[in-house]
């Protein structure tokens, strides 16, 4: 554990700062930040803030909550610091279900992304029932090789639709959406989000003191009156419903559910009473900086996942060079 | 059917001219013939554009064996010129060398990005290819002055060639003696849209689309900051911050000019320059937008220009457009008018 | 032999063999466990110990036959029987303080996180038991009797009527040992019933009140020390020759 003197505190003040920080940079009228006063004088400025990049922060710092979380709760129950909650099979799934939509789905409003719900939910589905055939091993186990099996199938199945996919219209297009990107928000996407998301993400915050349990043995859970099994895939739902909703109106973000909860536990020790909140901060503050670059770096749109994997990468290395001990 | 008899056999008489016929390639190679091609096949990405420039050349449809059928093939276009076009669209797209072979072509016509790749699978099993780009008015030439040689026709690959120079010319010719603080600043958009999400991408510095923007008198304003090798896609702030003179949407899968209406009606971009002195245009087309390397590229041209240098630069909608596809196909008026004139899209 | 009056379980004619499997491994048991006191469970590796303190736990159902837990018909499990399995397999490293708190969860609410008075209870449950010095280190970093210890202060924590211990004292050094079962022996005066399984039958006739004694396929041997804890039954149990010697009031299992 690294001594912060309260880490809660800081984490949430320093996304406030990152806040208002986003709210003020951007490429108009020219690469950088504004001040607070120029909108006095600028009804465009006014608007882009207001329209465009109002709306997209929150969905980056909501991106960054509901990653962070799901793999908080995932890397809990799973006992192990190294998943990333698309792994059951949901991000290969959401991404088949998009890409699917792409090529055959023409011009519905929500298609892509309901799509991309569906099969992440189904490739949930999927890795639960081929859990259960497995003939071997404990439950945690039997997941996470169904899981494997379920995103090894979904992924063959995106490489198919790629190669069919017209190369010059809808293979860019699914390609985009595969590395990420919060370009395209409005406001109608967070509304049609946020009920969904929003309580999800209230759930596992009123839950964080008793997601503990998740990770204690199964028969000591029981004495102590929890029904682990039950819990346990609520939590593992719930955390999937959050992500596929997620993904599927920013595409997939890879490593802010790997990365983030690591570095909140570091900060605040393996409660996860304590390390939710720090991991809202930590997640929401980490993808927006992120969809920062991405939107102001270049005059074209950068894909996300291209900073969050570089970043991730190296937070992660830093990680586990550090943690001297790890995990028994 | 929709074709006169005149159109086919109408044929510009072959020259002599010394064998072998060598000459250099898009991809660098020179290319020695022994004999005149008699079974030609078109492949690879944009077999569209090369047939578009291959059919310039008069009576030598018959020499085609095959045309890849590729997603983009247009429907309607070259029929007018060539009635039995279906016929020759019998290759698959992405078919292999081992399937072409069986057409017994003696020369492949294709993009020269695609050497390394199927190109090279052709030569090995010892059918000859030809590499062909027609990504710029110099590229242009060069294609046509090898189109010539291919096809033992030498004169009206000149005459193609004059042909573009002359078209070229009348918007360059005015636009050259433009200063730099005459040339408006413009912005060329491709619309792509997924769902009811509307996405904008900008070409890259080195394309067709950006070369007409200068050619036209206009100085594209992306041109300094894009960093990719095809499209880039550009959010809204990013067009808000550039505001330019005058914005061009370009549909490749619609008509621009219903895009251009969806975004007059959206108050977020009523804020920019372009939009509030009207300057907001959906780019024009036939089967084809008049964007791409294509021969419309002139006809993309000379609308271009106009519309940027409306007092300089002339586009008589009722007789240029008809004029280019006599000289260019010989295309009657009559055949313009109910085959080509119904599919116009854009704004006029 | 004595029956204990008022037991805490009731065992009826139970069966139970693990799925997949051809045998019993408890086979008719009906046993009455007594109330208040601390009951060994001995036998063998295989012969079902942690088996059947599974079983007193809920946490296993019988094939045939049934548990009676008197305190609760066993509708609803609220924490009332605490269970410390033989090895614990630690994701995380809890400090020592934050893994007690976890006994609390059968008195917190399902959205609640715990209150004031959970932590006093959690600070008592430290001070009794001598972890104050080591109440902030981790728990993947104790020393076998320091873990232990741990491990029972949070199934103390918890305010449980029953205790169920799976080899409490294997791998740990002599005066851990002791230390442990003074403790065990220090519940039976707050009334909690302590059942323990274990391996070493004279250390656990130093706290004893009750045997059950159990041999794979076979009726168990169970009753009071006076009763059961003699030679026969012990060889009979372990499958080798055994004795009992008598030293300072303490019994002492020895080879035959």
């Amino acid at each position: 554990m690294v001594k912060i003197k309260n880490p809660l505190l800081i984490s949430w003040i320093l996304l406030g700062i990152v806040f208002v920080g986003s709210v003020l940079l951007g490429r108009y009228p020219s690469p950088g930040f504004v001040s607070p006063g120029a909108n006095n004088n600028d009804p465009l400025l006014m608007s882009l803030i207001t329209n465009l990049r109002l709306p997209r922060i929150i969905s980056a710092v909501l991106l960054g909550i509901t990653l962070s979380l799901a793999g908080l709760v995932m890397q809990t129950v799973f006992h192990n610091p190294l998943v990333d909650p698309g792994f059951l099979g949901v991000s290969q799934g959401a991404a088949f279900g998009a890409a699917l939509a792409i090529i055959f789905g023409g011009t519905l409003g929500l298609l892509v992304q309901g799509s991309a719900i569906l099969f992440g939910l189904l490739g949930l589905g999927l890795s639960f029932w081929i859990s259960k055939k497995i003939r071997f091993g404990g439950k945690i186990l039997k997941l996470i090789l169904a899981g494997l099996a379920v995103s090894a199938l979904f992924s063959a199945g995106v490489g198919i639709l790629k190669y069919i996919a017209d190369p010059l219209s809808e293979l860019p297009e699914i390609v985009f959406w595969l590395l990420g990107g919060l370009w395209s928000i409005q406001w109608k996407d967070i509304y049609l989000l946020l009920p969904v998301v929003f309580g999800g993400i209230v759930f596992i915050y009123f839950y964080r003191w008793r997601l503990n349990i998740l990770s204690l043995g199964e028969d000591v859970a029981f004495s102590l009156g929890v029904n682990q099994g039950r819990e346990t895939t609520l939590a593992i739902i719930i955390a999937v419903i959050i992500t596929a909703c997620m993904v599927s109106i920013s595409g997939i973000v890879s490593w802010i559910g790997l990365v983030v909860p690591n570095v909140a536990r570091i900060l605040t020790g393996a409660d996860t009473a304590k390390s939710v909140p720090v991991t809202i901060a930590l997640g929401g503050i980490f993808a927006l900086l992120c969809d920062d670059l991405a939107r102001t770096l270049l005059a074209g749109e950068i894909p996300l996942s291209i900073f969050t994997a570089l970043f991730g990468a190296v937070i992660f290395i830093f990680i586990i060079s550090y943690k001297k001990r790890g995990l028994e | 059917m929709g074709c006169s008899a005149n159109s086919i056999t109408e044929s510009a008489s072959s020259d002599v001219i010394n064998r072998p016929v060598e000459f250099v390639d898009a991809s660098g190679t020179t290319v020695q013939l022994e004999a005149f091609p008699q079974r030609i096949v078109i492949e690879g990405r944009l077999t569209q554009m090369i047939v578009d420039f291959y059919y310039l050349f008069r009576g030598q449809d018959k020499k085609i064996v095959g045309i890849e059928n590729r997603l983009q093939t247009v429907e309607g276009f070259i029929n007018i010129v060539d009635p039995h076009y279906q016929n020759k669209l019998v290759i698959e797209q992405d078919a292999t060398a081992e399937q072409v072979a069986g057409l017994n072509p003696d020369l492949v016509i294709m993009k020269s990005a695609l050497k390394n790749k199927i190109g090279s699978t052709f030569t090995a099993i010892e059918i000859p290819v030809v590499y062909m780009d027609f990504e710029n008015p110099s590229q242009i030439n060069r294609e046509i002055t090898n189109l010539g040689w291919i096809l033992n026709q030498p004169t009206r690959a000149r005459e193609i060639n004059e042909l573009f120079a002359i078209w070229e010319e009348s918007v360059t010719d005015v636009t050259n003696t433009l200063r730099i603080d005459q040339k408006p600043t413009i912005l060329l958009l491709q619309i792509t849209k997924l769902g009811d999400e509307m996405a904008f991408d900008v070409p890259p510095a080195d394309w067709l689309q950006t070369s007409l923007v200068e050619l036209a008198g206009g100085i594209p304003v992306w041109k300094e900051s894009i960093v990719s090798g095809s499209w880039m896609k550009v959010g809204f702030e990013q067009i808000a911050a550039w505001n330019p003179d005058f914005i061009f949407i370009i549909n490749y899968f619609g008509n621009s000019a219903e895009s251009v209406n969806t975004i007059k009606a959206n108050p977020t971009w009523q804020g920019l320059t372009s939009v509030k002195t009207d300057r907001l245009f959906g780019f024009a087309g036939d089967f084809l937008s008049w964007d791409q390397p294509d021969p419309r590229w002139v006809l993309g041209l000379k609308w271009l220009g106009n519309k940027i240098h409306p007092e300089i630069i002339q586009f008589d909608f009722q007789r240029d457009i008809p004029k280019f596809f006599k000289e260019f196909y010989g295309i009657s008026y009559e055949e313009y008018s109910s085959q080509i004139k119904p599919v116009l899209k854009g704004n006029f | 032999m004595t029956v204990p009056e008022n037991p805490i379980f009731i065992l009826s004619k139970v069966f139970f063999q693990y799925p997949d499997t051809t045998s019993w491994i408890l086979k008719d048991y009906s046993i009455r466990f007594p109330r208040s006191s601390i009951t060994a469970i001995l036998g063998i590796n295989g012969s079902g110990k942690s088996t059947l303190l599974k079983l007193l736990l809920g946490a296993l159902k019988p094939e045939k036959g049934s548990i009676i837990f008197s305190d609760n018909a066993r509708k609803k499990h609220n924490g009332l029987i605490a269970f410390l399995p033989q090895v614990e397999y630690l994701a995380f490293d809890y400090s020592v303080e934050e893994y007690i708190l976890l006994g609390r969860v059968p008195h917190v609410d399902f959205w609640g996180t715990p209150s004031l008075d959970d932590l006093s209870k959690v600070q008592k449950i430290i001070n009794e038991l001598n972890l104050k010095k080591i109440r902030n280190n981790k728990i993947t970093h104790l020393s076998g009797g320091e873990f232990q210890k741990v491990r029972l202060g949070r199934a103390l924590v918890q305010e449980p009527t029953v205790l169920l211990l799976d080899e409490p004292t294997t791998h740990l050094d002599l005066n851990s040992k002791k230390n442990i079962l003074d403790l065990l022996s220090s519940l039976k005066k707050k009334g909690v019933t302590v059942i323990l399984t274990s391996h070493d039958p004279t250390e656990a006739s130093l706290i004893a009140d009750y045997f059950v004694m159990m041999r794979k396929g076979n009726l168990p041997i169970y009753g009071a020390p006076e009763d059961v804890f003699t030679a026969i039954n012990l060889s009979k149990t372990y499958n080798m020759k055994l004795n009992v010697i008598s030293l300072h009031e303490k019994k002492i299992v020895i080879n035959g």
